[in-house]
This record gives C-alpha cells, sequence and structure tokens, in this order.
C-alpha cells in the first residue's frame, strides 16, 4: 500500500488548472474524485494525466448545474499518472475534492 | 527458509552462512533490510537503456543486494544481469529476461556484490509509443548481506546460479 492523501480545490477559472503535481520518484493513482459544478450552466469537465510535458485526456464528464458526480476507484482511470493530474472546464466554479496514492 | 521466487520475501542467508561468487567464497557476517531504491521516468518516446548500477543499484565494497524490482507503467523491459559471465549463463554474455508491470515481483529477485557481480542493465520499451508517450517507474526493495571473502572451501555454501560460476 501505497502513501495516501486527500485534496479539496476550488476552480475559479475555465480552462486547465492543475489539480496535483506527483513528487519524484513517486507515481499517484487516482483512488475517488468528487466535482460540484456552482455555475448556473451544465460544465464540460475533462481530466487529464500528464506525463513530463504529455497531457493525455483520460476523462470526460458532463456535470449539470448544481450536480455533484461522485466516482469511486473501479470508475476512475486505472493508469497511474506519473508527473501531474489537471482538469479541464468550460463552467466555473468547480469544486473539487479528490484522494490519490503515491507508490 | 523460503528460497528464490517464493512469494514470501525473507533473507535468504544467515550469519556464518556461505555463497560462492564468481569462483571465490564470502562468508554472511551480517544482514540488514535495505533501504529502498526509486527510479522514475516520464515522457518515454522511444526505448531507452539504463545501467541501473549508474542509477545507484549497487552494494558498497563487502555489501551482497538482495532484491525484488517492482515496475509499474504502460512498458515492456528487457532486463539484463551483467558482470555474471560463465558457462551457466551462455558463456560470456549476460543473463536476460523481460518483464513488465503483471510480472510477480517473486519473478524478479537479483543478487548484486558490490558493483561487481550481478548488476542490472535495462531497455525500456513504452507499450503506447508513438501514440502516446510512456511511464515507468521501479522500486528495489530487500536485504543486505554483509560479506567477508574467505579462503576457506566450505562444507556447503548456496547462491543462484546466474552467479555462481567461475568467470
Amino acid at each position: 500500500m501505497g502513501i495516501r492523501l486527500s485534496l479539496s480545490i476550488n476552480i475559479t477559472t475555465t480552462g486547465t488548472s492543475t489539480l496535483f503535481i506527483v513528487p519524484d520518484p513517486y507515481i499517484a493513482f487516482l483512488k475517488r474524485l468528487s466535482i460540484s459544478n456552482g455555475a448556473t450552466t451544465s460544465a464540460t469537465v475533462q481530466i487529464i494525466h500528464i506525463n513530463g510535458t504529455f497531457a493525455k485526456p483520460v476523462l470526460t464528464l458532463k456535470i449539470a448545474s448544481g450536480q455533484t458526480i461522485v466516482l469511486k476507484e473501479e470508475e476512475l482511470p486505472t493508469e497511474a499518472f506519473p508527473t501531474a493530474i489537471a482538469l479541464s472546464t468550460d463552467q466555473q466554479p468547480l469544486y473539487v475534492d479528490l484522494s490519490v496514492e503515491l507508490v | 527458509m523460503d528460497w528464490f521466487y517464493s512469494e514470501k520475501f525473507e533473507p535468504r542467508f544467515k550469519p556464518r552462512e556461505y555463497v560462492q561468487i564468481a569462483g571465490e567464497f564470502y562468508e554472511i557476517v551480517e544482514t540488514r533490510p535495505m533501504f529502498r531504491w526509486d527510479f522514475k521516468i516520464t515522457n518515454l518516446t522511444s526505448p531507452v537503456e539504463y545501467s541501473l548500477k549508474d542509477q545507484g543499484l549497487k552494494g558498497v565494497e563487502n555489501e551482497l543486494l538482495n532484491y525484488r524490482l517492482k515496475i509499474y507503467g504502460p512498458v515492456k523491459i528487457l532486463i539484463r544481469i551483467e558482470g555474471s559471465g560463465g558457462p551457466l549463463v551462455g558463456g560470456y554474455g549476460a543473463y536476460e529476461k523481460t518483464a513488465d508491470e503483471t510480472t510477480p515481483s517473486e519473478h524478479l529477485e537479483f543478487l548484486t556484490l558490490a558493483d561487481r557481480y550481478g548488476w542490472l542493465y535495462i531497455k525500456i520499451t513504452p507499450l503506447t509509443a508513438p501514440q502516446m508517450p510512456g511511464w515507468c517507474r521501479l522500486i528495489a526493495y530487500g536485504y543486505v548481506y554483509i560479506v567477508r571473502k574467505t579462503e576457506k572451501t566450505p562444507a556447503t555454501y548456496t547462491a543462484p546460479a546466474y552467479i555462481w560460476s567461475k568467470r
């Protein structure tokens, strides 16, 4: 079992925001993700794995205004992210909680 | 004691036991846990090669490392045991094995004496390139045996074949 940690972030800009930067020499698995859409219209949200300088979208979510989506481990991408994890959105604000495990 | 490649990972040698490495006999003086060794590479667009000795996976003089590798990432790794030689491993060439994230750690157990015998050379091939760069994380963990070279020929000794034979 690796090092587990959780964090909570308010996204107040549209576009891409970094959620978590993985410290060397670890990699990180996303274990739980919760996103609430505080905007008045529905948001299209993309989760992006960063591998060095390469950004790879791994999950796209449509979240209605006021809705909260909670994804557990088995619903999340199984691949680890080695450098960072980011989120891109076309609406704001979003409230994001995530739990990751470093190995 | 469980022998190599068993799921349970315990020290293989105890003090006052003997190992033969490259034709020389060594007495085990002390057994300790090894500090974990870490390695990570990202943005892999083509195969890369590394001597893990140059990345710090080696002992100092009189240290025999006994470790297992754990592999993470969308890569395939060719592992070559260097400094082994001898007829049991195909002349003076090197013994090679291919592994990836699905290979159990117990199948990737190695012995390295100081920086001279049994060190690893690896070729990492990203599986997802060129469409997507790969990444790789390696961890080595295990035990360190402090050894003392002896001129005595012990009645019994034990060591895995790949660093058994005389060069």
